[in-house]
């Protein structure tokens, strides 16, 4: 494919689409009097056509390949050591490095396709992402671990129990169930009263495979099996009844297999921890933490701690920030902030949350009401319902009119527990209020953020002592220590995190065409009663890429972020910094989000440490928005555009091609809009380069920033024309700047009657009732007109001015002889309210009118 | 015996002092059973569901309000007329004198025609709470011991709150569960034929139920020596054989004697394992001469991995396990994980009370907990209670979801006091791709109610038969349910699963079938089976405990061959009950004798060669074998949905199919090993038989099939027909 490089201009420092703009006035609101079309394309016509020529009028600007790595095997190495890896996926051309998370991971390959890692032998133990560098730009990243054991990678045929692999204890085997069907099995030596513990890494290095383990005997005996321990991925603990050989094998639930069904499967002695308790700490002070898992101690120390071994350690966390985190977490777990401990000799660390205040330990006989344990506000708990059906009884006092935020963490903390918190009167008959799931699912299939865990809001009723019952819903019928919770009871203390996420089903990395733009989702998770608007800026970032501040409106969870690069900016391969503000709440880093896989019916995403940027590839097409164009009014002159409930959002989009022989109409509506915003959608024709989309901001629309994004679909020309001058086109999804505009207090609503007529005939003149129902003590004068973004036509309207306590009344609507038929795209009645001579506010509905023959 | 009086024997035991109060004719205890005798409120007459012209009883008269406002208040008041009780419609159509689609039922000169009469002349009053209540019936004899072409009557006493005490012979209705051995009229007289056996006639007045019990000996035989027979079948006094030597003696029953150590390493090779003994097998355990072989060789088979995938098929049919009609790839996940909980269940030999607790109390998502999978199929509140009540207590309680049920005790309020045990089972997450949705998380919901569909009551939960559980708001009436079912003095519990293994292993349940335990369907062997029930709660429901058991007795190592001495008898185990191999079974056991493992269509993997049949995680993997011959589709707990009846189809299946022509054909397979080998046509024949029937070759058999081979100059094709032939043939496709 030929490629048309960017147009070199001999104006230096000025890249394409500046040139563009600053060739072509940018499109101007304006009250009947739109500027002409025809001379706006005439003069963006000249610089691309001088391009065209200089190029041989060739072009061709395919949207770019999204990099998508599949696997990468192994997935994991050990500290100390070079791995030599190999990838797979879609889209990686010209891959040049692996890039790890890890910056002291360091990568080298010589043809594209193996790839040596070198891991330094101080890299800790954990999960870390891995993406590539390719043509494309950034890859989407896959999981790689770190570990300090011996790595091997799996024999070829080891198809049956006779034919096992031979591997080493206290190592790590790297394998893959390549097609359907497969089993694979590994023969380890092992001597009486050790306790080999076996462990399948599948679906937390994003692997496809739904692992299965089982461990014979030399006889062929199956002695264990498991199917799920970490989530789905499988752990045996095994203690060994004989020097001998035995036999691990590892296969697909459903016999699935693929390439992408890779594994690794640690076979070792050593200590491993499997959870803490509490699974918490306070901030900065040194807490006895209980660690459950295996070849921990000689012995266990705890009767609840059933097969697992326990030991009591001492951990001080730090009193601030937080480092990055070596553990793969899963969408939920954004709400929780947590710190590595590494237990000596561990094979992986174990993440300790972290709390602002003392952590209360829930006592072991709370399990009545009368039991019940007194906990004071703030309260961190940190609890364990060993028992199936155990009931954790809590006291506290509140008074009258006390806003208390409820949550309780027992998913989002690893414990196989559904949570459900209960306030109920100081006599534990009365209910008040019942937390249960966190069911609302901001991020959809693309970053699935429900989880089962309780939160919620009460307001204190009297004063007075209350009880606080916290139970599971599910559980196991045997005693299970890892039935771990955290309850938290706080007041009014406004929070958030922010995770950033694609904008589609798909793994894919921010990578942006040189010249236009890319765009991702900030979702905000809102905690404790913040519901006020959370500023995103990025930091950092290189010359020539811009991030315009966007801002999550009062109440809006999420909204589009775009990041914009120059057409001549340098190349770039690394990571978006953002941070999110909210004036009650502080500010906070954002995390990135990947989709693991696309098409799972329920989802498959995860975080990652960092949120990948590159530059790549060259724009076909670009489209600017504006949502502040001032307002011709035939009266009060050139107006600013204010925005309130009851008003109107106009935006004008200017589109602009790389290629102007190939004119396509493009199609605008918009993205990110508060959930009480209907979205709209208008069509930019072919051959025009400008047009609106407007927006009706209806008066439930609470006061506040906002910003939203202008999507645009068209095609563009992907190849030069054959030999009948036809040219091959792809469908292209793009998007503009951002559209910050902040809602101010409405001072009237303009509402039409609902009889209004909604036809005219041409030569026709009619009477349409409406309202401008006041409000926020406004009295002035209001005064009414016809408009639309970009002309009226066809109809004219004879002005109406309310005074004094008026607000209700009739425009006249006149249809030329020749309107154009049908419906004009936005138009309104559009009012002003007048301060002193000075058209201060605005209000606007749609008018929805027809012209008829 | 003698028969009792007819008109109205009134024992009036304990009159009450308010007696002169109670009208002469109650509508409760004496009009509605007058109805219920002459069929007015059958199923098949104005007690169907949409009554009968209009005019509707309940089914059997256990709702009397309703059958009063039906008889009395509706249409107008027109059947009845108290003025001129005779002119009454019910009457008259009762007695044919005005048309009546039901006939003429009652006799205007009878006895039930004048209680009906006085009680309409009386004023027809309705049931009174403070009528006395039917508490009970009784039936004297209730059990007997009768000769062939004998008869008994029959005592009918019905027994009030008030003490009083009722002969309602004549106004009871009857029914034998086998008239061909004792038959009873309508006036509770017991007429047995010719042939001996086991009977029990259903005894049902005014809602209430009893049951006489007839054992009919064969008559004796001056040829038969019992305890040279108890000899040969190697029955021990000393053990639970006594309760099956003494029904035998009851019913002048010999058994078969004991069957040969080959038949015995087939039959129970194939029944704990669902596997054919290999020829290596079989020449040792004929060869090994030590007492306790038998012992070792059940304990060697139930450590065996396919004793498990055997017995997990078979929980896998009851338990639902159902990936078919989903049409879900996704299922798969969910079926293969129900069906390995319940094998590696059985691998650890999970005591039998664990495994029932586990999945009546499930929650949490399938991958955490597998048994929740089961709540995937059974997830509506007739499927609960029927699917529970079947499964683990051995009682078909359906027919109490819209009344009550005609032959028990059970009443609607039993069947949804039953459900309320499930009413909070909570459902969330998971995806709906099909029918109903997959991986779903089961946890307890805070609310859920079932209420009474007739008086609309909320019902609070109960178990079977009890009262209700004591409960806080925040308990699982689940836990309460599985404590309740799984404690020693359950009365169904224990004894549903040692009939359902006593019905494995012997083919036919002590009680048949085997989930259909009812007061009128009696065990054919009481004692035999509250034995094995004791036994095995005081093993701690260890199941292979309970296997040893049934599999050391007397019964499971007889013959299938009948002897002159119990030819007739299919109900005292006298004789090891052919039964064809399962589906699965029978598949596996082609592959193994061909070594031809069977390619089963998988998705969304596919299955490793050599998965064997009874492998399979559900029942939706296409193969048509397995259909042909019966397996399940697994729509209800019932162990019936699996047919063993014969069709055209299975034997087209087995002389015809692509499947059985692949594996004789193989190129690895056994035949064509056989037809590369050296050995000997006499040596191989040796072989073969042990493969296909665990046995030697008899010598005309031997000879047979040397000269076939010899006749025949393709020596593959040569072994192809010949064990083709062997694969076709009774002897391999039964379990004998």
């Amino acid at each position: 494919m030929i490629r048309i490089r960017p147009v070199s201009t001999p104006n230096v420092g000025m890249d394409f689409w500046t040139l563009c703009v600053r060739q072509q006035p940018r499109p101007q609101v304006s009250h009947g009097n739109a500027l002409s079309r025809s001379s706006a394309s005439r003069q963006v016509a000249v610089p691309l056509l001088v391009s065209a020529i200089l190029l041989g009028n060739c072009a061709a600007f395919a949207a770019q390949p999204n990099p998508v790595l599949n696997n990468v095997f192994p997935a994991g190495g050990q500290a100390g050591t070079s791995v030599d890896v190999t990838i797979a996926g879609s889209g990686l051309t010209n891959v040049s490095e692996l890039r790890c998370s890890h910056p002291a991971i360091t990568c080298e390959t010589e043809n594209g396709k193996l790839f040596r890692l070198t891991i330094p032998a101080d890299v800790p133990n954990g999960h870390y992402d891995l993406c590539a560098v390719t043509g494309n730009g950034l890859s989407s990243v896959r999981s790689f671990i770190v570990r300090h054991l011996k790595e091997q990678s799996e024999a070829d045929a080891n198809d049956t129990l006779d034919a096992a692999s031979a591997v080493s204890l206290d190592s790590v085997t790297n394998g893959r169930i390549e097609k359907a069907g497969d089993v694979d099995h590994f023969a380890v030596e092992a001597k009486r009263g050790q306790r080999v513990v076996i462990e399948c890494h599948a679906k937390r290095i994003d692997s496809k495979l739904r692992a299965v383990l089982e461990v014979y005997d030399s006889a062929g005996r199956r002695l264990a099996v498991n199917r799920g321990f970490f989530g789905i991925d499988p752990l045996i603990s095994f203690d060994v009844p004989v020097d001998g050989v035995y036999r691990v094998r590892v296969f697909d639930l459903v016999y699935s297999g693929s390439a992408d069904h890779i594994y690794r499967l640690s076979i070792d002695t050593g200590p491993r921890v499997a959870f803490a308790v509490p699974a918490f700490v306070q901030r900065g002070a040194t807490s006895r933490v209980k660690l459950y898992g295996w070849n921990l101690s000689n012995e266990s120390t705890d009767s609840d701690a059933g097969r697992f071994e326990t030991v009591d350690v001492d951990i001080t966390p730090p009193a601030t920030g937080v480092s990055a985190s070596p553990f793969r977490l899963g969408p939920p777990q954004i709400e929780t902030t947590g710190f590595a401990y590494h237990y000596p000799g561990s094979h992986a660390p174990i993440r300790i949350g972290l709390s602002d205040v003392p952590v209360t330990r829930a006592v072991v006989d709370n399990h009545s009401p009368p039991a019940a344990q007194p906990i004071s506000i703030p309260a961190e708990v940190s609890g364990q319902l060993v028992t199936s059906g155990e009931l954790d009884w809590f006291k506290l006092e509140a008074r009258r009119g006390e806003v208390l935020w409820v949550d309780a963490f027992g998913e989002r903390i690893g414990a196989p527990v559904d949570l459900d918190v209960t306030i109920l009167d100081a006599s534990a008959e009365r209910e008040l209020a019942r937390f249960t799931d966190q069911r609302q699912n901001m991020g959809g299939i693309r970053f699935p953020s429900a989880h089962s865990d309780p939160s919620g809001r009460w307001l204190v009723p009297a004063d007075g002592q209350y009880c606080v019952l916290v139970r599971s819903l599910i559980g196991s019928s045997d005693d299970d220590p890892r039935q771990v919770y955290r309850l938290s009871v706080r007041r009014e203390e406004p929070d958030f995190d922010l995770a950033v996420v694609p904008r589609r089903d798909d793994p894919a990395a921010l990578n942006i065409p040189r010249g236009g733009r890319a765009i991702v989702d900030v979702l905000a998770f809102r905690r404790r009663g913040l519901t006020g608007a959370i500023r995103v800026s990025a930091r950092n970032l290189p010359v020539g890429v811009e991030c315009p501040d966007v801002w999550l409106g009062p109440g809006v969870n999420r909204v589009p972020l775009v990041v914009t690069a120059a057409e001549r900016v340098d190349d770039f391969t690394g990571q978006l910094e953002l941070e999110g503000h909210a004036a009650s709440a502080g500010t906070k880093q954002a995390r990135g989000g990947t989709v693991v896989r696309k098409g799972e019916p329920t989802g498959w995403s995860r975080l990652t440490d960092q949120i990948g940027m590159s530059i790549a590839g060259e724009a076909a097409i670009r489209i600017t928005a504006d949502g502040h164009g001032m307002r011709k009014h035939d009266l009060y002159g050139d107006l600013q555009v204010r925005h309130s409930p009851g008003s109107m959002l106009d935006v004008a989009v200017q589109v602009d091609r790389r290629e102007i022989d190939y004119q396509a109409p493009v199609t605008i509506t918009g993205v990110g809009l508060p959930s009480v915003i209907r979205n709209q959608k208008a069509t930019i024709p072919a051959g025009r380069s400008s047009g609106y989309v407007s927006f009706y901001l209806p008066p439930t629309l609470a006061v506040g920033q906002y910003t939203i994004v202008i999507q645009g679909q068209t095609t563009v020309p992907t190849g030069p024309p054959d030999g009948k001058g036809v040219r091959k086109t792809e469908s292209v999804t793009i998007f503009t700047n951002p559209v910050t505009f902040s809602v101010q207090p409405a001072a009237f609503i303009v509402d039409l009657d609902q009889d209004a007529p909604q036809r005219i005939h041409r030569g026709e003149v009619l009477q349409v009732k409406y309202s401008a129902r006041r409000v926020n003590g406004f009295l002035s004068k209001i005064h009414t007109e016809l408009f639309a973004p970009d002309e009226v036509r066809g109809i004219r309207g004879r002005g109406v001015t309310f005074v004094g306590q008026t607000n209700s009344g009739n425009i006249q609507i006149i249809a030329n002889d020749d309107a154009p038929l049908g419906r004009q795209p936005f138009l309104r009645l559009f009012a002003v309210g007048v301060l002193e001579d000075e058209a201060v506010y605005h209000g606007s509905c749609f008018l929805p009118i027809e012209i008829v023959e | 015996m003698s028969r009792p009086g007819f008109l109205s024997i009134v024992l009036l035991v304990a009159l009450p002092a308010s007696s002169a109060e109670i009208p002469t004719v109650s509508f409760r205890n004496d009009v509605v059973p007058i109805l219920t005798r002459h069929a007015c409120n059958s199923g098949g007459c104005h007690g169907k569901a949409t009554g009968q012209n209009g005019f509707r009883l309940s089914l059997l008269g256990f709702e009397s309000d309703f059958d009063y406002r039906a008889l009395v208040l509706e249409s107008r008041g027109r059947r009845v007329f108290r003025g001129a009780a005779d002119d009454s419609l019910m009457l008259a159509k009762a007695t044919g004198r005005v048309p009546h689609g039901g006939g003429r039922r009652i006799e205007p000169d009878s006895e039930d025609y004048r209680v009906l009469r006085d009680w309409i002349s009386s004023g027809a009053p309705g049931p009174r709470l403070d009528e006395p209540q039917l508490e009970r019936i009784t039936v004297t004899p209730d059990r007997g011991v009768l000769d062939t072409a004998s008869s008994i009557d029959l005592l009918i006493t019905a027994h009030y709150s008030d003490g009083r005490q009722q002969d309602v012979t004549q106004r009871g209705l009857y029914e034998s569960n086998a008239p061909d051995i004792g038959d009873v009229d309508h006036l509770a007289h017991v007429t047995t034929a010719s042939r001996g056996g086991l009977f029990a006639v259903m005894v049902r007045f005014g809602g209430q139920i009893a049951v006489f019990r007839g054992t009919v000996p064969f008559p004796p035989r001056a040829d038969l020596n019992m305890s040279s027979a108890l000899k040969a079948a190697r029955a021990n006094p000393d053990s639970l054989d006594r309760h099956l030597i003494a029904q035998w003696k009851r019913l002048n029953v010999a058994p078969s004697p004991a069957a040969d150590d080959e038949t015995f390493i087939r039959r129970i090779t194939l029944d704990i394992s669902g596997t054919l003994p290999t020829p290596d097998e079989v020449t040792a355990y004929v060869a090994d001469s030590s007492s306790d072989k038998k012992s070792r060789l059940v304990d060697r088979l139930l450590e065996r991995p396919e004793h498990a995938s055997y017995f997990a098929l078979k929980w896998a049919d009851i338990l639902q396990n159902r990936g078919r009609s989903y049409s879900s790839r996704r299922q798969r996940e969910g079926t293969a994980l129900l069906t390995a909980w319940a094998r590696d269940s059985i691998a650890a030999n999970k005591p039998y009370d664990q495994f029932v607790s586990e999945i009546l109390t499930a929650t949490g998502s399938q991958e955490r907990n597998p048994p929740t999978v089961w709540y995937r199929s059974v997830r509506t509140t007739q499927e609960y209670v029927e699917s529970v009540a079947q499964a683990f207590l051995g009682v078909r309680i359906q027919c109490a979801q819209c009344h009550h049920h005609p032959a028990e005790r059970w009443s609607q309020a039993d069947y949804y006091s039953f459900a309320a045990n499930f009413a909070r089972v909570g459902r969330k997450g998971g995806f709906a791709d099909a029918e109903v949705p997959t991986s779903e998380v089961i946890f307890l919901k805070n609310d859920g109610e079932v209420a009474h569909p007739r008086t609309g009551v909320v019902m609070q939960p109960r178990p079977l038969g009890g009262p209700d559980f004591q409960l806080t708001r925040y308990d699982d009436p689940r836990r309460a349910l599985a404590k309740w079912m799984t404690s020693p003095d359950n009365p169904f519990f224990a004894r549903t699963m040692a009939n359902r293994m006593w019905g494995h292993f012997l083919g036919r349940g002590i009680v048949h079938p085997i989930d259909d335990s009812r007061s009128t369907n009696p065990p054919s062997n009481p004692a035999l089976l509250d034995a094995l029930a004791r036994e095995f709660v005081e093993s701690g429901y260890d199941v292979r405990h309970l296997m040893r058991v049934i599999t050391g007795s007397a019964a499971y190592g007889l013959s299938s061959k009948s002897t002159p001495f119990n030819r007739d008898d299919i109900q005292s185990f006298a004789r090891f009950e052919l039964r064809r191999l399962s589906a699965e079974v029978l598949l596996d056991s082609i592959s193994q004798v061909l070594e031809v493992p069977t390619v089963f269509a998988g998705g969304p993997g596919k299955f490793p060669l050599g998965t064997r049949a009874i492998d399979l995680p559900d029942e939706n993997v296409p193969i048509s074998f397995l259909d042909v011959f019966g397996r399940p589709s697994r729509t209800s707990a019932c162990e019936c949905e699996r047919s063993d009846d014969p069709a055209l189809a299975q034997a087209l299946e087995l002389v015809n199919s692509k499947e059985i022509q692949r594996k004789l054909t193989a190129a690895d397979g056994y035949v064509s090993r056989l037809s590369a080998n050296d050995l000997s046509h006499a040596d191989n024949v040796r072989e073969v038989f042990l493969k296909v029937f665990a046995r030697e070759p008899r010598s005309e058999e031997s000879q047979t099939a040397i000269e076939f081979l010899e006749s025949e100059p393709d020596r593959a094709e040569a072994y192809r027909t010949l064990l083709w032939s062997l694969l076709a043939t009774n002897e391999f496709i039964f379990n004998h």
